[in-house]
């Protein structure tokens, strides 16, 4: 094995690379197309299908909501609240929690934010001595 | 009064005193070089996440000294170079690191951790909006991941040496952990250790290489919109391309799968909508997992592993590559230039370097210093979020081909 050997293999490689690189763009941009003249809501629809399709098997959400119509009617409401949160917990849990109302651009800027403070910090002033005391106080001898 | 001994009893300062002028003076030079690290990383000119524990930990390793039995010198957070199955599980009882090295590190877990809370925070949208001027510019950026191997072999390492260290070129730092991990065992400390010193400094090296490459007037220009608006995808879009990504890619490198796998599930999770998971891995896991990795990286930087004579060479080709890489970005920024008739800033080129969002933020800040009104980032962001990709991409060709070599 000498230079020369390396030098050409690396080269290879490196057109390989491209080639492969070039071929996925186009792939995705095939993909683009594919999806754009299915029309715009053509994976929505098939996630919503099975989202149907589930609900026809499984216990969906809406059961859990009947079940608290049933609660408050028979005067439990002391825990109402607790009771929804929770199952709405597990409903989320179990079917995601709905994010469609979210703007999509404030989505980008916070996703950007977490990046840039996974690499430089949190630049919010997070050091609060009291809180900090009396929280390794609680921890050493419970609830002040 | 044998047992009053103060060079038992501080074995610290005993080994360092009885140990050669080398070791001795490398221990010392490593303490302080991690407390520098500590200071630079809260200053934020190096990352601070990885180099406060990376400094702290480098330093406590090589003043944490002691003699072990049979009268070796030792310490007590990790012993890398055990592979044998015996000694191993004595080590994971004693050593208290050597656990999350053993089952985390060794086998590259840590840094899908990290890829998956990367890929939680990537919105591919940027990709899907000009996959192929993205793709190019992230292929140009590479230069260094390519350009390095020769000049490595000829400064005599190894072929996959020499492929772990170009690695840097691609400016990620699992990445390379994963290529060190499987191409260098022997020298996959100080390689990674001289990546995370590295990537630390893109921030604040590029913006002048920028400068020296791209003059204020191409620096300047504002972008036509195009005829068309960026497409909005939806979530359920972008989960049915990120599947199809990571299936092809997977079988097209099968060696990196686990990496392709680990950022394309971080994707589907944030697009799946399911936050509690995609909070834990965002947050919990890939901040411990940081944590560890920057404490661990430290750890393994004691004097004997960094006295190699390769660590210099290694310094001096990885500030190489990152360089070629820039150069690279830039040139394909140009090319890309002369392709859109002048309707496209040069600078982009350096956001493919895929130091993801440095470099994206890089480029926006250069270009809005000399024009306001210039918005290069979704350009910019599109060009990074490839370069992360294109970086996996030629990870899995260099541990499939270079081991045949």
């Amino acid at each position: 094995m000498n230079l020369s050997y390396i030098m050409r293999e690396t080269f290879l490689m490196m057109c390989f690379a491209f080639v492969v690189g070039i071929s996925f763009a186009y792939l995705l941009k095939a993909l683009t197309f594919l999806f754009s003249s299915f029309g715009s809501n053509f994976t929505t629809t098939i996630h919503n299908s099975v989202k149907f399709f589930n609900s026809l098997t499984s216990v969906s959400k809406n059961d859990f909501c009947n079940d608290i119509d049933k609660c408050v009617n028979y005067g439990t409401p002391i825990y109402t609240s607790q009771l929804i949160n929770s199952i709405e917990s597990l409903a989320e849990y179990h079917f995601g929690s709905d994010n469609s109302a979210e703007d999509n651009a404030q989505q980008n800027i916070r996703s950007m934010e977490s990046l840039a403070e996974y690499h430089f910090g949190d630049k919010e002033p997070y050091i609060r001595p009291d809180i900090e005391m009396n929280t390794l106080y609680e921890f050493k001898h419970g609830k002040i | 009064m044998e047992k009053f001994d103060l060079g038992n009893i501080f074995q610290g300062i005993s080994t360092l005193l009885q140990s050669g002028p080398v070791i001795m003076y490398t221990r010392i030079g490593l303490m302080l070089l991690g407390i520098l690290l500590v200071y630079l990383g809260r200053k934020e000119i190096l990352e601070p996440l990885v180099m406060i524990p990376m400094g702290l930990g480098m330093a406590a390793v090589n003043a944490g000294v002691l003699i072990l039995p049979g009268n070796v010198t030792g310490n007590l957070f990790l012993d890398p170079m055990v592979t044998e199955t015996d000694p191993l599980m004595n080590i994971l009882q004693i050593d208290f690191l050597q656990p999350i090295y053993t089952f985390t590190f060794s086998n590259g877990l840590i840094a899908c951790f990290i890829f998956m809370g990367i890929g939680t925070m990537l919105d591919i949208s940027f990709l899907l909006a000009k996959p192929l001027q993205s793709m190019f510019l992230a292929l140009c950026a590479e230069l260094g991941t390519f350009a390095v191997v020769p000049i490595a072999y000829m400064m005599g390492l190894s072929p996959n040496d020499s492929a772990s260290i170009a690695m840097v070129g691609g400016a990620d730092g699992p990445m390379v952990l994963f290529t060190s991990l499987n191409l260098s065992k022997n020298l996959f400390v100080p390689i990674t250790v001289v990546a995370y010193l590295y990537l630390g400094l893109t921030y604040g090296g590029y913006p002048y290489l920028v400068r020296a490459m791209v003059p204020k007037r191409l620096r300047a220009i504002k972008m036509k919109p195009e005829k068309k608006a960026m497409k909005q995808y939806s979530p359920a879009t972008k989960i049915s391309f990120a599947v199809v990504m990571c299936v092809i890619l997977c079988l097209l490198f099968p060696v990196a799968a686990p990496l392709f796998f680990s950022l394309f599930i971080g994707i589907v999770i944030k697009e799946s909508g399911l936050k509690h998971v995609s909070d834990f891995i965002s947050g919990p896991l890939l901040y411990g997992s940081t944590f560890f990795l920057g404490i661990l990286l430290g750890v393994l930087c004691d004097a004997n592993t960094l006295l190699n004579p390769t660590v210099l060479k290694l310094l001096v080709l990885g500030i190489l590559a990152l360089l070629i890489s820039g150069i690279g970005g830039i040139l394909g920024g140009y090319m890309m230039y002369f392709f859109k008739r002048g309707n496209f800033n040069p600078v982009i080129g350096i956001a493919a370097v895929s130091c993801v969002p440095t470099t994206a933020k890089v480029a926006q800040k250069i270009v809005y210093k000399d024009n306001p009104s210039s918005l290069i980032l979704p350009d910019a962001l599109g060009a990074n979020i490839t370069g992360v990709i294109t970086s996996a991409i030629i990870a899995g060709i260099y541990v499939t081909v270079m081991p045949l070599l």
